[in-house]
């Protein structure tokens, strides 16, 4: 099946996840789709501010969305399904995919419902008027959302988000043996912070949580502080925040196997932003089998739906924070019993293989359902 | 790529006997039933075993003198499943952690009130004082708390069951309509159809996601409750209730993991579960929070307790009222040889397990002498035990839990 893409720019932060078009353009290649990936032109720019470099750069077109008919001279052969991907992405797509004669599939991302989303009558635009075929989100919270802005319901599917595991390799064969050794003296147990998306307020409030935590409670921890090494939001006011604490390190990474060895290096990952969308985040810790200890908020519960995958706090709430990062650092077996159901989660719910999959599943069901009739109008079976 | 080629990528199972969908206390009776019945059975669970509502509940066996408006019905079907659980756990030797449970209350009325449903099952109980602070009247109950996940354990140990990871996804009808043929199910990445004689589903919640028929997932509900964990060294070693007429139900039941005491304490407070999880928790506290003071006031003073609180779902018959007690859902399915159930009830689960037994087996063959061989299902992970919830449940002081700090 020929695919063609259109996405807002691919993210660079999210190297590993489906949410990046480049991962997810990889990924329906390797199912033996014919894939072409085309950039809106004038989409926000990626984070840091420009569009990074495609591995396959002939594969990337750029695409103006007012010229968005125009696009098909780049399609030496027309695609069977138009796919959306990304904020500013459906309408070019939509123009597109109606020049073309062919369905549209819009996947809206997390963003889209995010804490700061796109102004409502976009929000119905593309929800209710767009002529999509259908609507694919990442949660069934996203499914309600969609529909109270107009989408059919029959049209809305929940597709969850996907992360590469590879990197990660099985925690649970290694896990009791390292596990063992850490918390004394000579081996203080380690905390991961993924300060790339987190403001300056809320890592502020984490690091008095660990300052608290060391004095009051004398937990022997070092903290582990991954900053976006492109000129990510975090990165100055992290490494400012952080540089005076004699128990922390700085990383600066956005390698993808080295963000990896970075969750499957901790034992602990704490992730205090309620604003920030940090379900990647969580993500990856899930996928390390490493326990979290994350800020009880929409997208975070989305990923960590019982406390059997993750731990909540809420935001804000020193205390709790305080007492619920000590018992986990206290209680070893409750480390692993999370971190080993985390995992076992993420290869059943989350992983790129069965995103991949599905999304495959309901390209395919939009184009064997799709007709276009010989006087030219669309309709659906 | 087609539809053809989507399903091609499907393997297939090929299982002669029964799939029991649901790794709780209903699917592994069921497969218990069934393997006594001598027919090979498959339990599918798709987190671990015991690990859903089962994980959850903290096992009192109720008779029925707990609740102010259980019928004589009611009264004689919880007594039947009780004595049903006490055989089974009898039967295994090493008769497993079976707790005794004291009864305690303010009022003669309600002693007599609880004591009447227990005199008419011919239950003796003995008047043990007053029980410390909070009660009036405290009472040795001829009543049963068990660790339900160590007693399935044990049970199932005495068994041929196959325990595997998978999730069922759909049932597929055969040739003949009337029969499912095969379940689609998925276990980590890969799919399979899983042929088999016959299916049970006692996945919980999950059901709905299942039955082939949608009408009957209006049958069942769910309800949304909490459970306190307490850690503390004033935790005895036997279950406490308090009856519903004087603490909407007051129920602790002890846990230990071989370091400390841990308490389980629940109340008969539900919630629609349509509604806000954090919000209902809050509510649940301050409910929750006077008869704590009142009945357990040597753990609620406890400085060096810890407490923590999890979210408890509790799947149930439709009821049109919600009076008495609840009591156990069989459905039969637009396929003869599928049979869903909730037991309503840890205490029931044994004869629903029975029911569910007597509705598939007839479509069900005989394992001849020896189990069917392991290789058949070697794609499929082996499903791992627990932990139950309270393991897992972060633990605070108590200022924190019930925010007597304040709001930041």
């Amino acid at each position: 099946m020929r695919v063609a893409i259109v996405a807002d720019g691919p993210a660079q932060a999210e190297v590993d996840c489906s949410r990046n078009p480049l991962v997810l353009a990889g990924g329906l290649r390797e199912l033996g789709h014919d894939v072409r990936l085309l950039v809106v032109e004038d989409a926000p720019p990626a984070r840091g501010g420009t569009v990074p470099e495609a591995p396959d750069p002939d594969a990337v077109v750029p695409l103006a969305p007012a010229r968005a008919g125009h696009g098909l001279a780049s399609l030496a052969v027309p695609p069977d399904v138009v796919l959306s991907v990304g904020l500013s992405a459906p309408i070019a797509a939509a123009v597109l995919a109606e020049s073309l004669g062919v369905p549209l599939v819009v996947s809206l991302p997390a963003a889209f419902f995010g804490s700061c989303p796109p102004a409502h009558g976009y929000g119905r635009l593309v929800c209710r008027h767009l002529p999509c075929s259908c609507l694919v989100v990442e949660c069934d919270r996203h499914r309600l959302a969609a529909q109270a802005l107009g989408a059919d319901p029959h049209r809305v599917f929940v597709v969850p988000p996907g992360i590469r595991l590879d990197g990660y390799g099985d925690p649970r064969s290694a896990d009791a043996d390292r596990d063992e050794s850490r918390g004394v003296a000579a081996d203080p147990l380690r905390v991961l912070f993924d300060a790339s998306r987190t403001s300056a307020e809320e890592q502020r409030f984490l690091e008095g949580v660990l300052t608290r935590l060391a004095r009051e409670r004398r937990r022997n921890i070092r903290t582990v502080v991954r900053v976006a090494a492109a000129n990510g939001s975090g990165a100055g006011s992290a490494a400012e925040l952080w540089r005076d604490r004699p128990d922390t390190l700085v990383v600066a990474s956005d390698d993808g196997a080295k963000i990896a060895n970075l969750f499957a290096g901790s034992d602990l990952v704490v992730i205090p932003s309620a604003t920030a969308d940090e379900s990647v985040t969580a993500l990856r810790a899930m996928a390390a089998g490493r326990p979290l200890v994350a800020a009880d908020c929409p997208s975070i519960r989305d990923v960590v739906s019982t406390a059997r995958y993750g731990v909540l706090a809420r935001p804000g709430w020193t205390d709790e924070w305080i007492d619920k990062l000590d018992y986990l650092i206290a209680e070893r077996a409750v480390r692993l019993h999370i971190g080993r159901s985390a995992r076992a989660r993420v290869e059943t719910a989350f992983s790129l293989p069965q995103t991949l999959q599905q999304l495959d599943d309901r390209l395919v069901a939009v184009t064997a359902t799709w007709r276009y009739d010989v006087v030219g109008q669309p309709a659906m079976d | 790529m087609t539809e053809t080629d989507v399903a091609d990528i499907r393997e297939d199972v090929r299982w002669p006997g029964a799939v029991v969908v649901g790794g709780g206390v209903t699917g592994l009776l069921t497969a218990f039933e069934l393997d006594r019945r001598g027919c090979a059975t498959l339990v599918l669970e798709r987190g671990t075993l015991c690990s859903g509502q089962t994980g959850q509940c903290h096992g009192w066996l109720h008779r029925g003198g707990i609740f102010p408006d259980a019928s004589a019905e009611h009264v004689d079907r919880l007594d039947r499943g009780a004595r049903r659980w006490m055989e089974m756990i009898a039967g295994l030797g090493a008769a497993g952690p079976v707790l005794g449970c004291d009864v305690g209350g303010l009022t003669e009325e309600t002693l007599d009130a609880v004591t009447a449903a227990w005199q008419r099952l011919g239950l003796t109980h003995r008047r043990v004082g007053t029980g410390g602070a909070g009660c009036a009247w405290l009472v040795e109950s001829p009543e049963r708390a068990i660790v339900p996940l160590t007693a399935l354990q044990a049970i199932i140990a005495g068994s041929t069951v196959i325990l595997r990871t998978a999730e069922a996804v759909s049932l597929l009808p055969g040739r003949r309509t009337s029969r499912a043929e095969a379940l689609l199910i998925r276990a980590g990445q890969r799919m399979f159809r899983l042929y088999a004689d016959a299916f049970v589903l006692a996945n919980g919640s999950g059901i709905t996601s299942v039955l082939p028929d949608s009408d009957l997932a209006s049958r069942i509900t769910s309800r949304l409750s909490f459970m306190l964990v307490v850690r503390s060294s004033q935790v005895g070693d036997r279950g406490f209730a308090v009856p519903a007429q004087e603490a909407l139900g007051l129920f602790g039941v002890p846990r230990a993991d071989g370091r400390h005491q841990y308490l389980l304490i629940s109340n008969f407070l539900s919630y629609a579960l349509t509604a806000d999880v954090t919000y209902s928790r809050l509510n649940w506290l301050a409910g929750i929070r006077p008869t704590l003071e009142r009945f357990l006031l040597d753990v609620w003073k406890d400085d060096d307790a810890l407490w923590g609180i999890y979210p408890a779902i509790k799947v149930e018959p439709t009821r049109p009222i919600a009076l008495g007690v609840s009591s156990m859902a069989l459905l039969t399915t637009r396929f003869e040889n599928v049979c869903a159930g909730v037991p309503g009830k840890l205490v029931l689960a044994p004869l629903l397990a029975e029911r569910l037994a007597d509705a598939v087996a007839p479509y069900v063959r005989q394992s001849v002498g020896c189990p069917p061989p392991l290789a058949l299902v070697h794609g499929l992970p082996a499903a791992q035990w627990g932990p139950e919830e309270w393991e897992v449940t972060p633990l605070v002081r108590r200022a924190t839990l019930f925010d007597e700090g304040g709001c930041p």
